[in-house]
């Protein structure tokens, strides 16, 4: 049975062949690397929901697929898919103020390899393709975010990212370091029966704290978070997004394989550090983005917050955390890419700014009613998908009997919801000083609205698609 | 009494190498004697029977981070030319109590023998490089195939993203 090992290849398949067609016939405005990206995903998507998930499968020994980590894979996919969609008039003169994106099809080779890493990394059975597969995860987002090479805010962007991720890789290593050291092995097995023997091991538990403290970095937790604002800004839009999405997503996909893997022994040590971490991370990110002005970096500290929630639901048991979490990666993945979205037809011929919003209830009523549905799903209000997310990720924590944690969540959850209001003041109460431009939304971005307007009403009122989740985890 | 002999002379040079490399006031010369004290930390590996780390030493160190430092050392300041900078008293003697203070911390932590660091040294036997490369192409559970091969990627990766940052874009691409 080697059909679950389908996906994998074929996204390596495909980015071969965009490179390839790109070199023989390629021209500068050619759109068939654009077409053949998003087509490409689309067949890996649906292969990967008609895939059997209950059964699991190592191949060569070290790279096992599990309906968990088929499910992060729709994740990744469907994150890479919008990137996609998303990217498409940064490519065409015109499309955005900031200025056009230049080589369309490394762009997409760039993303769909990183997508690839992605997939490495919950696939891996030992620290090695860990590493390497976080590697490949994160070294193409230094490039792309560097993409918009005549504006010094990117290439300031690109650079920060590489020193701070340089920096985190360095730790991370470090820590592996210890845990090869006291285990002997690279692989998880060995790990796992190490930490079951001397779970109170120095050496050991330093090691999982610089483990811990590289991937707070991918994961933008307090107090390794300081970069986020300054790249999210600087990166030019989808790559933005990606990196708010994707590059989250597989960082906790990697803590929650450590976590609830060969570090399950030390789960009740590891449990207060990751809750006291978490409250810390939501409320700089919470606070941090009341007076945030620039959409872009606005989002940086709201995603920071969303993280804090999610490392919340680590305090609970395995099952709890990985249905919960996967389910809110799907719920934050679709309210964060609509934002986007209307970030993108904002940014057309403006300033991805607050103020550009003004004004958008009269003129687009639908898109500024998209726009509110959003934020009240990114700040967690029923029936929508974010409530049910949110509803989820604290439950899991609530189960352990953490219940002073959640009631501060939820409080945090109500700065939060501020904030969000604040954008929607923007579009429907503020007058706008001066006339408003005109908002030009081409088909592509219609599309994917409506599509991901749909997916965070639906995915909050159906219980069917979280309770599958569970089902697999289980 | 011969290795002996061998390790304190090889010790001794690449203290001395490794001073001159942040003393010399030439930033060239303090990389060349960078080189130097590569050399023989690879030479100590050679002893400990760790060739393979010995040679990856050479090819990663001087092969590789060296020449990146000296093409460091290229494009921001001329070659050859002396950065000499006076360091105040106080300075110094901060500089000299945070080393003894590690220093003093190394030793005592050095001379306490703990459990795990014997056992993982034990366990660590020379290998030859045969047996590292069976290894790594191996695919079986103790295999590194998946790793290797990923490790290609991500090379791939890189040296596309390499060559579309520096590339350096004529206005013509942009108005066809």
């Amino acid at each position: 049975m080697n059909i679950l090992l389908l996906p994998d290849l074929l996204i390596i398949l495909l980015a071969a062949s965009i490179l390839a067609i790109d070199l023989y016939r390629g021209k500068p405005q050619s759109t068939v690397s654009f077409h053949m990206s998003w087509i490409g995903l689309l067949v890996i998507f649906c292969l990967l929901i008609i895939l059997p998930y209950d059964q699991e499968i190592t191949y060569w020994g070290t790279y096992k697929v599990t309906g968990i980590s088929l499910l992060f894979k729709q994740v990744f996919v469907l994150s890479s898919l919008c990137t996609v969609l998303l990217s498409a008039p940064y490519f065409k003169p015109g499309g955005n103020a900031r200025g056009v994106l230049r080589y369309r099809s490394e762009f997409y080779f760039i993303i769909l390899l990183c997508t690839f890493g992605m997939f490495a990394v919950v696939s891996a059975t030992g620290l090695l393709t860990l590493f390497i597969g976080m590697e490949l995860a994160t070294i193409p987002l230094y490039i792309l975010s560097g993409y918009q090479k005549e504006d010094s805010l990117s290439v300031e962007a690109a650079t920060k990212y590489i020193i701070m991720g340089s920096l985190s890789t360095g730790l991370l290593v470090f820590g592996y370091s210890f845990l090869y050291g006291c285990a002997g092995s690279l692989s998880f097995k060995a790990i796992s029966v190490f930490a079951m023997a001397s779970p109170t091991d120095p050496l050991f538990r330093l090691g999982v704290l610089f483990v811990l403290a590289a991937i707070g970095f991918k994961l933008t937790i307090f107090p390794f978070h300081m970069w986020a604002p300054d790249v999210y800004d600087g990166a030019p839009t989808p790559v933005t997004a990606f990196i708010s999405v994707s590059s989250k997503a597989v960082a906790i996909g990697f803590l929650l394989i450590l976590v609830y893997g060969p570090l399950a022994p030390l789960h009740n040590y590891l449990q207060i550090i990751l809750l006291i971490l978490a409250g810390a991370t939501m409320t700089v990110g919470n606070l941090g983005a009341l007076k945030q002005k620039r959409l872009r970096r606005f989002m940086a500290y709201s995603s920071i917050a969303q993280a804090g929630y999610i490392i919340m639901a680590m305090a609970g048991t395995a099952a709890a955390a990985y249905s919960s979490i996967i389910y809110y990666l799907f719920v934050y993945a679709a309210a964060n890419y609509a934002i986007f979205f209307i970030i993108s037809i904002v940014g057309r011929n403006g300033e991805e700014e607050f103020k550009s919003l003004q004004g958008m209830g009269k003129q687009n009523p639908v898109l500024a009613a998209v726009l509110m549905l959003t934020l009240f799903s990114l700040g967690g209000i029923p029936p929508l998908a974010g409530f049910m997310g949110k509803f989820l990720l604290f439950a899991a924590a609530a189960e352990r009997g953490f219940y002073s944690m959640v009631i501060f969540a939820a409080l945090n959850s109500t700065i939060s919801l501020y904030y969000y209001l604040l954008l929607v003041k923007e579009a429907y109460i503020i007058k706008p000083a001066i006339a408003p431009r005109v908002l030009v939304i081409d088909n592509i971005q219609r599309i994917s609205l409506v599509l991901l307007t749909s997916a965070m009403v639906s995915l909050g009122l159906i219980p069917l698609f979280s309770s599958n989740i569970m089902a697999i985890v289980q | 009494m011969m290795s002996d002999l061998l390790f304190y002379g090889l010790v001794t040079t690449l203290v001395l190498l490794s001073l001159l490399a942040v003393s010399l006031p030439n930033l060239l010369h303090g990389a060349i004697a960078l080189i130097g004290s590569f050399f023989a930390t690879a030479a100590l590996y050679i002893m400990l029977q760790l060739e393979f780390v010995a040679l990856s030493q050479i090819m990663l160190y001087i092969g590789g981070i060296i020449i990146f430092m000296l093409i460091i050392i290229l494009l921001t300041s001329g070659l050859g030319q002396e950065n000499r900078y006076m360091v105040k008293g106080r300075r110094r003697a901060a500089g000299a109590g945070v080393s003894a203070l590690l220093l003093i911390g190394l030793l005592l932590t050095i001379s306490q023998p703990s459990e795990t660091l014997q056992k993982a040294t034990l366990r660590a036997a020379p290998v030859t490089m045969d047996d590292i490369g069976f290894r790594l192409m191996a695919t079986n559970k103790n295999g590194f195939i998946i790793p290797f091969e990923i490790i290609s990627i991500l090379l791939l990766v890189a040296l596309v993203g390499a060559v579309v940052i520096a590339r350096r874009d004529n206005g013509q691409e942009q108005e066809s």
